[in-house]
Order: C-alpha cells, then sequence, then structure tokens
C-alpha cells in the first residue's frame, strides 16, 4: 500500500525564536527521504513534528490525508543515543514493541530474535546493552523499531555517534534492510556523504529559520545495493559536485543569516 | 560517592585505624586506674558477646534480641516500601499527587522518632504493632523522596521512545518510569536501613522485651557496661552488614547503573 507523510507550510518555534519556517516535506512508502543540515538547523524538530511529539505552530503534518495529532505505529522512530532500555536484555529490548501490544511472551521473543537476525545479530538476544558496541545499539534500535512492521522509520542521526568504519558498515547495512520491505523512510543527519549515499531524495535544510533550500533525487543508493562499492560511488565526479554542492547551500545558509534563498 | 572500588591505600588505613582505637582502648583499661564500670574491657566485651550468644542476657540469647529487632526493622522495610514507592511515584509524575503529598512527607521528615513515639503508643497501644510503625517513619521519607526524583528525571528520550512505540500512561510508568528508578529506589532504600536501625532502641523503649535496644537499655539500667558496649558494637555491625548487602543487591539489581 503507497503511504505518505506530508509536512506543508510547516512553521515551528520554540518560546518567540523561530525554527522552521515554509518547510514542505513528502516521504512516501519506498523513498528514502534524507533531510540534511547544519547542527542547530531544526532537523531533530523536523523528526518530531513527523512523529507527533510536537505540534506545527503554523501549518500541517499528515498521514495519508489525517493530520498527525501523535505517535502511531505506523511511525518507527530510531533515536540518536538508541534509546533502549538496559534493565531489560536485548531480546526483550526489541520485543517491547510487542510487549505493548499485549503479544504474548513465547511469540514476541521468536519475532525479536527473527528480526536481530534480520539486522545482522543473530545470536545477540540473551546480551546486556552494555556488553554491546555503537554500533550493535544501533542495530537494536533499528531492530526494535522494524519489528512492528511500521510503513515508515523515522532516524535522527542514529549513526553519528559511531566511529568511520562502523558508520560505513551501518550505512550499507541499512540500506540492505531497507530494500527488503522499502518503508519510507525520513533520515536525518548532518553528514553530507552519508546524505547522499542514502537517500533517494535529499532534502538541504538551510535558512534562519530554516525552509527546504532545494531537493534532489539520487540513485547512489540504488548503485550501492546493486552491488556498486562504496568507494566507487563516492569516487564518481557527480558525487563530489553534488557534495559542493550542498556544502555551498549550507555554508550560503549560514553566511548571511535571514536571507532566505 | 565512593563506589564499590575502594583503593586498597584507603582500606588498609581504615583497618589500621580500627585496629588502633581497639588497641588503645585495650591499653587504658589494661594500665588499671578505669574503672571497668565505667570503661570495660575490649576482652571483657568479647567474653560478655559469647555469654551472651550462648546462655543469654535478659532472658533471652543473644541471636533471639538480634532475631527480635531484625524482624522489626524488616517488617518496618516492607511496610515503608509498599507505602512509600506509590506516594514516591504519586509525588514524582503527577502534581495533584505532589500537591497532596509533599508538605506530609517534608513534615514529616525532619521530626526525631523519640518525638513521634508516645503519640504513636496513645494511638496504637505498646505492642509490635506501634514499634514496627515507629521505624517505618523513619524510613518513609528516604524511600518517597529517592523514588520521587527517580521517576521523575527520566531521560527524556526513554520516555519519547515508549509513547513513540504506543505506550499509555500507566504502561510509561510501570515499563519505563519505575524500572528506570530502580537505581534512585535502591538508594533510597540504603538510607531508609540506615535510619530504621538508628531508631530502633527508640522503638524498643516502649514495653520491649527483646530487641537489641531492649537488651541496651536493660543493661544501662543495671550498670552493666560491657554489655551495653558490646549491644552497640553489634549494632554497628548491622549496619555495616545492611550497607553491604544492599550494595550486593544493587549490583544484582541494577547492574547497568555506571555502565550506561
Ligand atoms: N525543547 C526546546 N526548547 C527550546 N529550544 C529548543 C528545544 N529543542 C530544540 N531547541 C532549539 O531549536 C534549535 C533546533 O534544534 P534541533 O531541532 O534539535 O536541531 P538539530 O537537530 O538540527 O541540531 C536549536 O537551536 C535548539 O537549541
Ligand atoms: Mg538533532
Amino acid at each position: 500500500m503507497n503511504r505518505r507523510i506530508r509536512l506543508h507550510r510547516v512553521a515551528l518555534r520554540y518560546g518567540a525564536t523561530p525554527i522552521l519556517d515554509g518547510v514542505d516535506l513528502d516521504v512516501a512508502s519506498g523513498e528514502f527521504v534524507v533531510v540534511v543540515g547544519a547542527s542547530g538547523s531544526g532537523k531533530t524538530s523536523l523528526l518530531r513534528l513527523a512523529a507527533g511529539f510536537v505540534a506545527a505552530d503554523a501549518g500541517d503534518v499528515r498521514l495519508d490525508d489525517a493530520p498527525i495529532t501523535g505517535p502511531g505505529a505506523e511511525r518507527a522512530v530510531v533515536f540518536q543515543d538508541d534509546a533502549l532500555f538496559p534493565w531489560l536484555d536485548v531480546r526483550d529490548n526489541v520485543a517491547f514493541p510487542l510487549r505493548l501490544r499485549g503479544d504474548a511472551r513465547d511469540a514476541r521473543r521468536a519475532a525479536a530474535d527473527a528480526q536481530l537476525s534480520a539486522v545482522g545479530l543473530d545470536g545477540y538476544g540473551s546480551r546486556r546493552l552494555w556488553q554491546l558496541s555503537g554500533g550493535q545499539r544501533q542495530r537494536v534500535g533499528l531492530a526494535r523499531a522494524l519489528i512492528v512492521k511500521p510503513a515508515f522509520v523515522l532516524m535522527d542521526e542514529p549513526f553519528a555517534a559511531l566511529d568511520a568504519l562502523t558508520r560505513a558498515q551501518m550505512q550499507v547495512a541499512l540500506l540492505q534492510v531497507w530494500s527488503q520491505h522499502r518503508q519510507g523512510v525520513l533520515f536525518i543527519t548532518h553528514d553530507i556523504d552519508e546524505a547522499l549515499l542514502l537517500a533517494t531524495k535529499l532534502v538541504v535544510l538551510a535558512g534562519k529559520p530554516s525552509r527546504v533550500s532545494e531537493t534532489i533525487e539520487l540513485d547512489y543508493a540504488r548503485r550501492v545495493l546493486a552491488g556498486t562499492p562504496v568507494r566507487d560511488v563516492r569516487a564518481d565526479p557527480a558525487f563530489q559536485q553534488l557534495r559542493e554542492r550542498v556544502l555551498d547551500r549550507l555554508f550560503d545558509a549560514a553566511a548571511s543569516p535571514g536571507a532566505a534563498p | 560517592m565512593s563506589g564499590s572500588a575502594k583503593p586498597r591505600l584507603t582500606l588498609a588505613i581504615s583497618a589500621a585505624t580500627v585496629a588502633l582505637v581497639v588497641l588503645g582502648w585495650w591499653a587504658v583499661t589494661g594500665v588499671g586506674g578505669i574503672d571497668p564500670l565505667f570503661l570495660p574491657s575490649p576482652a571483657a566485651v568479647v567474653a560478655k558477646f559469647f555469654e551472651a550468644a550462648t546462655e543469654g542476657y535478659a532472658d533471652a540469647t543473644l541471636w533471639q534480641h538480634l532475631g527480635a529487632s531484625l524482624g522489626r526493622v524488616f517488617a518496618a522495610l516492607a511496610v515503608a516500601v509498599a507505602l512509600g514507592v506509590p506516594a514516591g511515584l504519586a509525588i514524582g509524575t503527577s502534581p495533584i499527587g505532589r500537591g497532596i503529598l509533599d508538605p506530609l512527607v517534608e513534615t514529616l521528615r525532619p521530626i526525631p522518632p523519640l518525638a513521634y513515639l508516645p503519640l504513636v503508643v496513645i494511638w496504637l497501644g505498646i505492642g509490635e504493632t506501634s514499634k514496627v510503625v515507629v521505624i517505618a517513619i523513619a524510613m518513609f521519607a528516604p524511600i518517597v523522596i529517592a523514588t520521587a526524583s527517580g521517576v521523575a528525571h527520566v531521560a527524556a528520550n526513554r520516555l519519547d521512545a515508549a509513547r513513540a512505540f504506543g505506550a499509555r500512561g500507566w504502561q510509561v510508568l510501570l515499563l519505563v518510569r519505575l524500572p528506570s528508578a530502580l537505581p534512585d529506589i535502591l538508594t533510597g532504600v540504603r538510607i531508609a536501613l540506615g535510619a530504621g536501625w538508628t531508631t530502633l532502641v527508640a522503638a524498643e523503649l516502649v514495653a520491649a522485651t527483646r530487641g537489641l535496644g531492649f537488651m541496651i537499655q536493660s543493661a544501662a539500667q543495671f550498670l552493666v557496661t560491657d554489655v551495653v558496649i558490646m549491644g552497640i558494637v553489634v549494632i554497628a555491625l548491622i549496619a555495616f552488614l545492611f550497607e553491604a548487602g544492599v550494595r550486593a543487591l544493587e549490583r544484582w539489581l541494577t547492574p547497568w547503573r555506571g555502565k550506561l
């Protein structure tokens, strides 16, 4: 089924400070939408709007045609600092959404183990969180999000705290997991290379207050999934040019605050 | 906070200090000139310990006195946890709960047990109940305050995660806030055990026939100083064991403490 999260002319402010103004953003099933923006540009705020944690001050946020008024099972969230529960083992963390739903214990544990295999953590169910690396913890967070078979996955800089090597591995692993079910993904990052590599649709957030300064359709993710090595993708001159273009967008906005493009 | 990994040097210095105090005590009582009624020798106290343990003192062995005291303290702990944790939850998560309970707890907290003891006796009589209640009152505030602070300061992203996956109000409370607060609650239990144990002697002032506090008081009336000191040492040792016990409980129930 084709579903869609749509933000239309959305504004958000904290107190008197406007953070987002006139933001338009669409995430449809099968799309991997990456929002790139400088630190403090309101990326997390944007995700929280789509997740239903906060309400917009103006404009509207809709799921298909209904206004989003709160969180929902069809929109799973992966948090920047994993936000897992240390009193539960890995398996019970992944099964947590099923527990809320009231699934039987055996069923949810089996489902959690299957989901753990799907994210490359086969056999880690009985581990405790502090026995995992940062990358493994993010995989647990991803498994917890995917276990409810959501239509959308909302991810807030999930790899920002990882070392470069682990991050590169996680990016490819994420694309592979996504290619299985083709959920709609809203992925937030401040890392331009990561954004270019993962996005089927790249959204550049810039200005003060922030708005969408550019939207670019990309196919590097598909190339990676088709088997092109990430190194070759990055070496593509078009990739480098896009990188410069996005960087310019972000710098322009930083250099002339208030001057909306 | 000094964690469980106390540096060896500190430990050695502590052991030496205790040894020195005992040595000094032994020296001053050994020279003579000090009336044993005023300060008996360490040997006399140790002898009294074995005597009380086997033959007993004041119609009961040391173990029976200890058992009576421990029974009261743990009964009081059960009451204080059963009432204090829900009260802390109410204070930490609801403005109404906070409005009602906060002034009550804050009023109760600074009152010394000897001050409310007579009132408890008037209301509940001189039986076992009033002893347990006096100790429980002393334990209540630390548990309430620790629980309230723990459930109120849960990391925002944990609550967001719970809500994102569809947790309702009571599920957030039981499945996220309460376990998040468990380290704080155990800290509250540790402080409460200390406070309750301290209150023991006061609680056993009234019509007790068994208990460490009772044993000390009855010995004091007959100026049996070695039993008084022996009782004090036993109380101190038990307090030390409580501390170690709760720390073991913390390692078992909240193994993530300090790791995540
Ligand atoms: N709850 C809040 N109250 C007030 N200001 C906030 C709040 N959350 C975020 N901000 C501010 O809004 C701006 C955007 O924040 P955020 O959406 O987290 O940006 P990003 O994720 O892009 O770094 C920042 O300047 C931040 O300080
Ligand atoms: Mg952010």
